[in-house]
Parts: structure tokens; C-alpha cells; sequence
């Protein structure tokens, strides 16, 4: 995809996440970048960016979304993210369980 | 009875090859008539052109030389504007994308999936900008590498620089030197620290001091015979020489022509000079070149300064080159990490801006794949260090981070049993996220190498990794060899390999098991390399304790049998066709 | 008939005419009682060293390792495959090799 708008590199939070894209003309399993970063300089917020590879949905041109995060915000974000997949987790473990 | 290679370098080799090489260019790919390949393909490595592996037919791995590392305002720029437009193919990176440039442990630049009808355009861009691809691969002299700040860094005893650039400019493109039994690996250093990774060369001149009619004069002692590959590591030996400045050139030249009489060219295997000084000794080497190749009276070796090395020795203040430091004139210099040497074109081409913007726009890449912004003011420092594009490459990276190297792999190399750039990335993120090292400890080297061809310098880490394969529940999997110990400094020491084919999910737990045993049963706030020192082969190898962790690969089985192992249909027949001419 | 047998690229492959036909990494099940002592070497190649022909049969000296039981060095000559009316066919992974007894191939080492 050559005219991505998320640089992709060793640091993107999560290269190739599945992601679908849902609208109300179309739904599209997808992939996509997830990435987590804040400025620099003087930080005060955190980012959340998401870019699907559009080329996989026609009725969506080439674009980024980004979250603009407060830093209690993202905290929410990411105890809601621990608690979940603690969920799934144990799920998946005690699902494998033989006896 | 001479090898193949070395009847059709007698045939075509150097220069000649250009003029063939645009025919082909012009006339297609499939213009190389199918019973030259091997010839042919052989001779573009002489113009750093080197044929990507099976599966990626067509395509090559194209190297700018660039001497000591040093890249001129503007050339950055170039570079970055090449991968961009040419470096790019059928595959693209998982984790870096597609169009970019992987900066090497020789101070060089690769680009990956040039095309061959590509290759004029791109040679009349580099040219016309002062880069060049000539002998960067081949039976040559190849790019000399030192201190990469050389003429700059506050703390140099001599000015490499002119040294290195006049032997580049008497030695590359020389038909008396351009077809030596091997390659010929040279490095020049002018600071007290090691920098110039001299001992793992074929030929190293490295800072000494000769009192000369009564005065103490700096100049250069000579080691030959170092090299890295094969499971035949050697550490340049002291031939007992010291040269001034204005000789180095003559007495390198005597040596490579040494090199080009008497090395092996019956046996590619046998062929580098290391293997020469092993059958006849140090003082033989200096007896011929004495007596056959200069014709002045050599000096004896004079004071030289290795008990102040600190570069690649896991102890000491400058083990690496990454962070602000001081230049002579004022100004500093400042080493940016670059995760295993790779970086995308459009942060390339940021980061030119960048330098230009704050410094003079020259940068250097440095021997751990990483680079280096030259001539900051003193009152820029901090607004560059604060410039978002350094939160990936930072001055102040996580240890993890910053010691990584990892050569090609699997993903473009013949070579290689195993896929590594990648994870190397993998494995630097989860030993950041997961291992605490003590507080004393900010830097860990971990170099992973494909195969025993080292590129990635594996021998010389705190953590030596080297590709392998085993089995896991019966089926093949991807491994690695564990090594640990190694390191530059007035001891060098290679890595012991003490762990044998680690699968590679398992490999994390290990070092994250070993790194726990070290901050436990440490004495005081002695270096990992001296504790792994005061422990035989057995103990370590049971504090290399494998484990699987909540770390992943999704790389285990054989990236070899794919036409690129990131593709979602890897399998060899779904591989493209070489490029059409277009 | 020639065929044209190299070991290219610092002995990462075995060129047969101007192809590359046999790769390093591949795991082979070879029986060599003086390699090892396990019944089958499981054996990684790691470096091609010399490539030569016996007949119809391409055969390489090979240096690699065996993974069960870490053994390194040098193979004795193995078959990889088969020149037929001037096609090679590559011999498929799971073929057991073994070295012949018959006389010494014509060799070319690069």
C-alpha cells in the first residue's frame, strides 16, 4: 500500500492487526496499524492511530483515524484492554483444559 | 586448478563489467545468456549488485559504499529518493513497509529489490551526488571502515579521515587491486577508543605512539588477519609495524599486494588473508612485506593505547556511539539508534531534512547500524533531541534497543537459515516490555546473525546469536545458537558458544532467565562480560535456560522454502517472475 | 554431455547449468556412521563445499551439523540429484543419502 499515511517502522505498536471496517453500504474484514505514541516535546496527550489498508475497501479512500487521549483517558483505555484480555484469557485456558 | 569464479575474473572483472552491465540494463534481463548467469551475477558483485535469493530472481541487493561511513549534506537525501522510488518489489515488510534502507555493520548502505534495468538511472543519481556501489561486494577492497566521526570527535589523537579518503580514492576502481583472492576488509582508527573495530579486519591501523629522533609522534600500528566467518573467527595479528600518517597508503598497498600474490585462489574457502597469517606467522608477513613490497625501512610497532578501548567491550563510557557528544570545533555530534539498522525512506528523507535544519546536513552511519548527525550548535542540542522523529530513533534508547544488530536474513539472503531483522525486533520489544536490567547496566548487545557467515559480527556481543534449525514436537523448526562473552578492548574476547539450536520462541525466556541469574549472582557492580568471564561453558550453559513466554513467532518453520517469508502466499511456486523490461 | 556444476555465493548453493537448483537450511536425513553416532544424521546443511559428478548422480561435500546430537564437520560425498537427457531432478527431501563406495568424482569446488 504506497500511499499509507501511518509510517510503518521497528516501533508501530502493533504492524498488522485485523481490523474491519463497517459502514452501512459495506463491511470488510481488513488489516490494518495500530499504533500508540504522544509528542516529543512537551507531551500532554497521548494518540491513538488506526489505518486500515484501504485498498481492500472501495468506499473508503486512504486515511488515518487518530484519538486525541488525556492521560487518565488512555489509562482508562488500557485497564479496560488488561481487563478484557485477562477475560479471554482464561477462556482460552480453561477451554484447552483436558479434564 | 583456479575455481570458476576466478577464470571469469580473469576473463571480465573491474571496471570492464560496467559497460556489460548497461547492455543488459538496456537490452532486459533476460538478455544474460542462460549459460553466463553465474558469471555474470558473480561479476556484478563487483559493482555491489548482488543477486536476492531464490524466489526473488531478477531482483538484487544493490550496496553504496560509502568510506568510513561518512555521507556529505545532500547524500542522505539521495539515498533516501533511491529507496523510495527503486526499493521497492513484490514483498513488502511486515514491520517496516516497503522502500528502505538498511544501514550495515561496514558503515554501508542496501537497498533490496532494484531492478536491473533500473541500475543506469540509479548509477547517474549516485554519481552525479558523489556515491558509489564500486567494490562494494567482490574479491576487492571493500568499504574501509574506522571511528565514523573521524575529523571530528573531540576525542581523536589523529585525523583518520584524510587517511581513509586517500585510500579510497588510491585503492577503489585500481586494477592492480580490483581482483584479490577474497575480500579485503580495511579499518582506520584515530581514537583512543576502539571505535574502528580494527581487530575483526583484515587489515587494521590502529592509533600508536613512536618517539622519532627524540620526539613522540602519533601514527598508526599495523594487525592483519582478522575476520569473523565461517567458524574460523580471528583477531587481526600485530605484525610489529608503525607507520606515520603518509605511509599508511604505501604499506596498505604492500599488504594487499602481498595479499593479492599469496592468498589461496584455489580454494575460495582457504582464501582470506586470516588464513595466511594462521600458516605463516606474523613474522613472516613482516619479513615479505619488508622485503617484497615497500621499499623503506619499516618502524617496529610503537606505543599503542588499547588499554583505554572502550568501544564494543561491554564496559566503560563510550561502548557505543549513540547519544550527544562533543566535537573539536564546538559543535556535537549526536548518534541516533536505528533498531537493526533499518529505516524507512520517508524517515530517511526526514531525517536529512533534519540534519540540514539543525547541523550541516552531513551524517555518518555507524559499525552498529546506526547513525550519526554531525555539527549540531551547542544551543540546538536540545531541540533536536526533542524533534518527534527521534522517538524512534532515539539518543536515549532502551539498552535492548540500542544493542540490537541483526544481519539480512532469510527475508533477501541465500545464505541465511533464518529469519532476522524482524526478529530481532520482536525480541528487543519483549525484552524491553519484559526484562529489568540492573541500574548500572545501560547498554546490552544482542547481534543475530543468520548464519555462520556473521554478518551481523555476532562473536563480539554480550549475547551472540547465530541461525540453526532443530525439532520441536518432531517437526523442523527455526533455532539459534547461544553466545555469550564477547567483545572488543585491549583483550578481545570471541563469544562461547554454550547453547546449542535454542528453538526461537524460547529464546527470550532464556535471556530473560540468564539476565536474572547475572543481576543475582553479580559481584558488586561487575560488567555482564566480566561475570560471564569467571564461568566455564557448563555453568552458562545452565543459566541459559530456554522457555517458552508469552513472546510469539510467527517464523518457526522454514522461511528458506517461501518466496519471501512475509508474503500471505509465501509458497516458492507462488513467487513472482523476474521483472519485465520496461 | 557437460553439465555445469558450481557451488555459488560462498557455498550457499549448488548451481546445476546456470540454475540454482540445491539450497543451504534444507534438513537431510543422511546415514554416516562416521558423522555420528545416531542411526540417521539429522542433518542441517549449512555450507556447501564442493559439488562433483558420479555418473548420472550430482553429489556435494557439504558442511553442516546434525540437531539431535550437535555433531559438526564435513559430509563425505552425497547425492543430490540426477542429470537425465541433460534435465537435472533434484532428489526429494526425505531421500535417505548415503556415500557411495564407487571411485572417486571429477570435482570442482566453485
Amino acid at each position: 500500500m504506497s500511499d499509507r499515511l501511518l509510517r510503518v517502522n521497528a516501533y508501530t505498536t502493533l504492524d498488522l492487526a485485523d481490523v474491519r471496517a463497517r459502514g452501512h453500504d459495506f463491511d470488510v474484514n481488513t488489516l490494518g496499524v495500530v499504533n500508540v505514541t504522544a509528542p516529543r516535546k512537551n507531551p500532554d496527550h497521548v494518540t491513538l492511530q488506526v489505518e486500515i489498508d484501504h485498498t481492500t475497501v472501495e468506499m473508503l479512500p486512504a486515511h488515518a483515524d487518530e484519538v486525541t487521549l488525556s492521560a487518565s483517558e488512555a489509562r482508562t483505555i488500557a485497564d479496560d484492554l488488561h481487563s478484557y484480555a485477562d477475560r479471554v484469557e482464561n477462556a482460552q485456558s480453561s477451554g484447552s483444559d483436558d479434564a | 586448478m583456479p575455481t570458476d569464479v576466478e577464470r571469469w575474473k580473469s576473463e571480465v572483472y573491474g571496471q570492464e563489467i560496467r559497460e556489460h552491465l548497461f547492455e543488459f540494463a538496456e537490452e532486459g534481463y533476460d538478455t544474460i545468456p542462460e549459460d553466463e548467469r553465474d558469471a555474470w551475477f558473480e561479476r556484478f558483485k563487483w559493482w555491489g549488485l548482488y543477486h536476492q535469493r531464490n524466489g526473488q530472481e531478477g531482483y538484487f541487493m544493490m550496496r553504496i559504499g560509502t568510506p568510513n561511513g561518512v555521507m556529505k549534506p545532500g547524500q542522505l537525501r539521495v539515498v533516501g529518493e533511491i529507496a523510495s522510488e527503486y526499493a521497492t518489489g513484490p514483498g513488502v515488510n511486515p514491520i517496516f513497509g516497503d522502500g528502505y534502507a538498511d544501514f550495515t555493520t561496514r558503515q554501508s548502505i542496501q537497498l533490496h529489490w532494484i531492478e536491473l534495468s533500473d541500475i543506469p538511472d540509479i548509477f547517474e543519481k549516485l554519481e552525479e551526488n558523489g556515491l558509489s556501489t564500486q567494490q562494494a561486494c567482490g574479491d576487492s577492497w571493500r568499504n574501509i571502515v574506522g571511528n565514523p566521526v573521524a575529523g571530528k570527535d573531540a576525542r581523536e589523537v589523529i585525523d583518520a579521515w584524510p587517511v581513509i579518503h586517500d585510500l579510497n580514492e588510491t585503492f577503489k576502481g585500481n586494477d592492480d587491486h580490483s581482483n584479490l583472492p577474497r575480500k579485503w576488509k580495511v579499518s582506520v582508527t584515530g581514537t583512543p577508543d576502539g571505535s574502528g573495530q580494527g581487530d575483526i579486519n583484515d587489515l587494521a591501523f590502529e592509533p600508536a605512539y613512536k618517539t622519532i629522533d627524540g620526539e613522540e609522534t602519533v601514527g598508526f600500528n599495523v594487525r592483519v588477519g582478522g575476520g569473523l566467518a565461517r567458524n574460523e573467527p580471528r583477531f587481526a595479528r600485530d605484525i610489529d609495524v608503525w607507520v606515520p600518517p603518509a605511509d599508511v597508503s604505501t604499506v596498505a598497498g604492500g599488504l594487499s599486494a602481498l595479499f593479492r600474490d599469496n592468498g589461496d585462489r584455489e580454494d575460495r574457502y582457504n582464501a582470506r588473508i586470516k588464513f595466511l597469517v594462521d600458516e605463516w606467522g606474523a613474522d613472516k608477513v613482516r619479513e615479505t612485506l619488508q622485503s617484497e613490497y615497500v621499499d623503506f625501512e619499516l618502524h617496529t610497532a610503537g606505543r599503542d593505547v588499547r588499554e583505554e578501548y572502550t568501544y564494543n567491550t561491554g564496559d566503560g563510557d563510550r561502548n557505543d556511539l549513540i547519544g550527544v557528544h562533543e566535537q573539536h570545533d564546538g559543535s556535537y555530534f549526536i548518534g541516533l539508534n536505528v533498531l537493526v539498522g533499518r529505516m524507512g525512506a520517508s524517515d530517511v528523507l526526514e531525517l536529512a531534512d533534519l540534519a540540514s535544519e539543525y547541523g550541516s546536513g552531513e551524517v555518518r552511519l555507524s559499525q552498529r547500524q546506526n547513525i550519526i548527525v554531525t555539527d549540531i550548535p551547542k544551543d540546538a542540542v536540545d531541540e533536536f533531541t526533542s524533534e518527534q522523529l527521534l522517538e524512534n530513533y532515539s539518543p536515549d534508547p532502551s539498552p535492548f534497543m540500542r544493542g540490537s544488530v541483526a544481519c539480512t536474513g532469510t527475508e533477501f539472503c541465500s545464505l541465511s537459515i533464518v529469519e532476522t531483522k524482524n526478529r530481532q525486533v520482536r525480541y528487543a520489544r519483549w525484552l524491553k516490555d519484559n526484562v529489568t536490567l540492573p541500574g548500572d547496566v545501560d547498554e546490552f548487545h544482542i547481534h543475530l546473525s543468520g548464519c555462520t557467515a556473521s554478518c551481523a559480527q555476532p562473536q563480539i556481543a554480550d549475547i551472540s546469536l547465530r541461525g540453526m534449525k532443530t525439532r520441536k514436537n518432531g517437526e523442523p523448526v527455526e533455532a539459534l545458537d547461544v553466545g555469550l562473552g564477547g567483545g572488543l578492548g585491549a583483550e578481545p574476547q570471541f563469544a562461547r558458544w554454550v547453547t546449542q539450536r535454542v528453538p526461537v520462541d524460547e529464546i527470550p525466556g532464556a535471556i530473560s532467565n540468564l539476565i536474572e541469574t547475572f543481576a543475582a549472582e553479580r559481584n558488586d557492580d561487575e560488567s555482564f562480560r566480566a561475570f560471564i568471564d569467571r564461568h566455564d561453558n557448563d555453568e552458562l550453559d545452565s543459566f541459559v535456560a530456554p522457555e517458552e513466554t508469552d513472546y510469539e513467532d510467527p517464523m518457526m518453520h522454514n522461511t528458506k522454502r517461501t518466496w519471501y517469508p512475509y508474503a500471505e502466499n509465501d509458497g516458492l511456486d507462488a513467487g513472482p517472475s523476474a521483472p519485465a523490461d520496461d | 554431455m557437460t553439465v555445469r556444476l558450481r557451488v555459488l555465493d560462498d557455498g550457499a548453493w549448488i548451481s546445476v547449468n546456470d540454475r540454482r537448483e540445491v539450497s543451504v537450511s534444507e534438513l537431510w536425513r543422511v546415514e554416516a556412521t562416521d558423522f555420528c553416532s545416531c542411526d540417521l544424521v539429522d542433518f542441517v546443511v549449512e555450507n556447501f563445499q564442493t559439488v562433483g559428478v558420479n555418473g548420472q548422480t550430482i553429489e556435494v561435500i557439504v558442511y553442516g551439523q546434525c540437531i539431535a546430537c550437535g555433531a559438526t564437520g564435513e559430509t563425505e560425498w552425497l547425492p543430490v540429484g540426477r542429470v537425465i537427457d541433460g534435465e537435472f531432478a533434484v532428489f526429494d527431501e526425505s531421500t535417505v543419502r548415503r556415500t557411495r563406495e564407487s571411485r572417486k568424482p571429477e570435482t570442482n569446488s566453485g
